[in-house]
This record gives structure tokens, sequence and C-alpha cells, in this order.
């Protein structure tokens, strides 16, 4: 079995792409603003980060117009998910390892 | 002291998507409002054997509680709107609709103990699915409180034991409900202090 460091995703490891998808593992959908703040990051930052995680298909992104004001929802994919628990396991698989120097 | 990288990157990671999620569902909690919609509801309909019919009980819940769940749901639908995070609604709908169809079946086809005692156990039993979905110690007791009531009164069948019933239950879930109000309300004041937002 390879080393858990070799699992970890390099879309998904990524501080920010971590944060979008743990909030999006508790809630249907964020807006972005919520994540904005949620993440302490700034618009330029979190679209950059939000195109990679689309690009590789984690996050769905639907932009709407309520009222004359526009809005930004993001919402986890299934693979999305299966992503971010991959990445828990592999982190998770990582600290149990530095314990126990027999599994290196 | 944890030397190595690797593994103190690994820990600040899992503790920041701790924090998130947990941020997250707080934000979300809302437990409160259909909590007490649905208490003074059921407080209300405790009145309906005594000055109508107990016939009417159904009607009044396929009316009243229709009327409680469009409130709810346009509940939710605001507080997506004003704070940007959207609830997964799909598990609470399932339960809802288990909670309905059980307690439409118990409460027009069942008969005796089981037409006053059945719809109020199946909402305890849907109760406790959604503690155990939000998380909610409260809820939890409050379902079980539910059911130790329902047995309660068939135990002692008071003269009117649906109005009983009806009345310490709805009281519990309205108690229940703003003291999670309260109690949401104090996290996020809380959580804003620390946040500085």
């Amino acid at each position: 079995m390879s080393h858990p460091s070799q699992r970890l995703d390099d879309v998904v490891h990524q501080r920010v792409r971590l944060g979008i998808l743990a909030v999006l593992a508790e809630a249907e959908r964020a807006d972005f603003t919520y994540l904005r703040n949620a993440l302490d990051v700034t618009d330029g930052n979190l679209s950059r980060h939000l195109a990679v995680l689309e690009e590789a298909g984690l996050v769905r992104i639907r932009k709407a117009f309520e009222g004359r004001k526009p809005r930004t929802w993001v919402s986890a994919t299934a693979e999305g998910k299966r992503a971010l628990a991959a990445e828990l396991a592999a982190l998770r698989d990582l600290i149990e390892r530095a314990g126990d120097p027999s599994r290196s | 002291m944890e030397t190595n990288p690797d593994v103190q990157a690994a820990r600040q990671a899992l503790a920041q998507v701790d924090e998130l999620r947990r941020r997250t569902r707080s934000a979300l909690a809302s437990a409160w409002y259909p909590l007490v919609v649905f208490g003074l509801i059921t407080v209300l309909s405790a009145g309906v054997p005594l000055v109508a019919h107990e016939a009417l009980v159904g009607a009044y819940w396929l009316v009243v509680g229709g009327a409680g769940s469009a409130l709810v749901a346009r509940h939710y639908r605001r507080r997506e709107d004003e704070i940007g995070l959207a609830e997964p609604w799909v598990p609470y709908a399932l339960v809802g609709v288990a909670i309905f169809v059980a307690c439409l079946g118990l409460g027009f086809f069942g008969s005796g103990d089981v037409r006053v005692a059945g719809p109020p156990l199946a909402v305890s039993a849907g109760y406790l699915v959604l503690a155990t979905l939000d998380r909610c110690l409260s809820l939890g007791l409050l379902a079980v409180g539910m059911a130790v009531v329902v047995l309660a009164v068939l135990a002692v069948d008071p003269g009117h034991p649906y109005s009983v019933q009806s009345l310490v239950i709805g009281a519990g879930t309205v108690g229940v409900g703003l003291a999670l109000r309260r109690a949401e309300q104090a996290e996020r004041a809380e959580r804003a202090e620390r946040t500085g937002r």
C-alpha cells in the first residue's frame, strides 16, 4: 500500500480548496460571500480556487440573479465529496503512521 | 513536541476542516423554529376535541399542520438567502414525509389507544432520526420525553387523553425550541466576538 503522503491530492490538499470542500460537506450549497468570509480570503483568491475545483469536477458553480443582485452559489459534486473523504483518510493515516513508526 | 513537518501540516489541515465543518453546522442550526411552530400547533390542537369534536382532530392537523409546514419551509428559504448557506434538505424532507404518512395512517385508520398514542410516537421516532442527523442532544431528549408522556397518559388514562398529552407535549416542544433558540443565538454571538465578524 502506498505511503499516505502519496495519496494526498494536490487539487484538494491546498488550504483554501480543502476549506471550500469542508464547508460544502455540511451544506447543500454556499454562496460566494459566505465562503469568502468563512475562509478569510479575497474575492480574486477565492475565484481562482473555485475555478480549479470546478475544472477538476469537484464543485458546481451556479450564478443567478436574485432581484437585480447577482449571486454565486457553489455546491460539491459527488466526486468532490469523495475527494474530500479520501483526503481526510490520507491525512489521518499519515498522522497514525507517525505515531507507529513500524508502519512507515 | 511534533517535529515531522508533514505530520504537523496534516494535523493543522484536519483541525481546519473540523473547525470549518463545526462553524458551518452552527451557522445552519435553526431547529428552534419548527419546534416552536409545531409545539404551538400541538398545544392548540388540545382544544379541538373539547370545543368541537374528536373527529375533527385529523382535519385540524391536515389544515393547520400543512400551514405550519409552509411556514417552516418559508423560514428556511429566508435563512438561506440571509446567511448564504443552504441546509441539505432531502433527508429532512424524507423524515417529514415519513412522519406525515405515519400520523395520517395511525390517526385516521387506527382505533382506540393506537389512534391517540400512535401519531405522537411516530413524531417521537422522527425526532430521534432528526436529532441524530443534527447531532442535537436537546431534540433527542425531547423525543424520549414525548414517548414517556404518551406512555404515561396510556397508563393513567385521564378523561381527555388526547388533550392532556397534546398540552404537555406541545408546551414541552415550545420550551425546548425557545431554549435552542437562546443557545443558538449565544453561540453565534460568541463566535462573532471571537472572529470580530
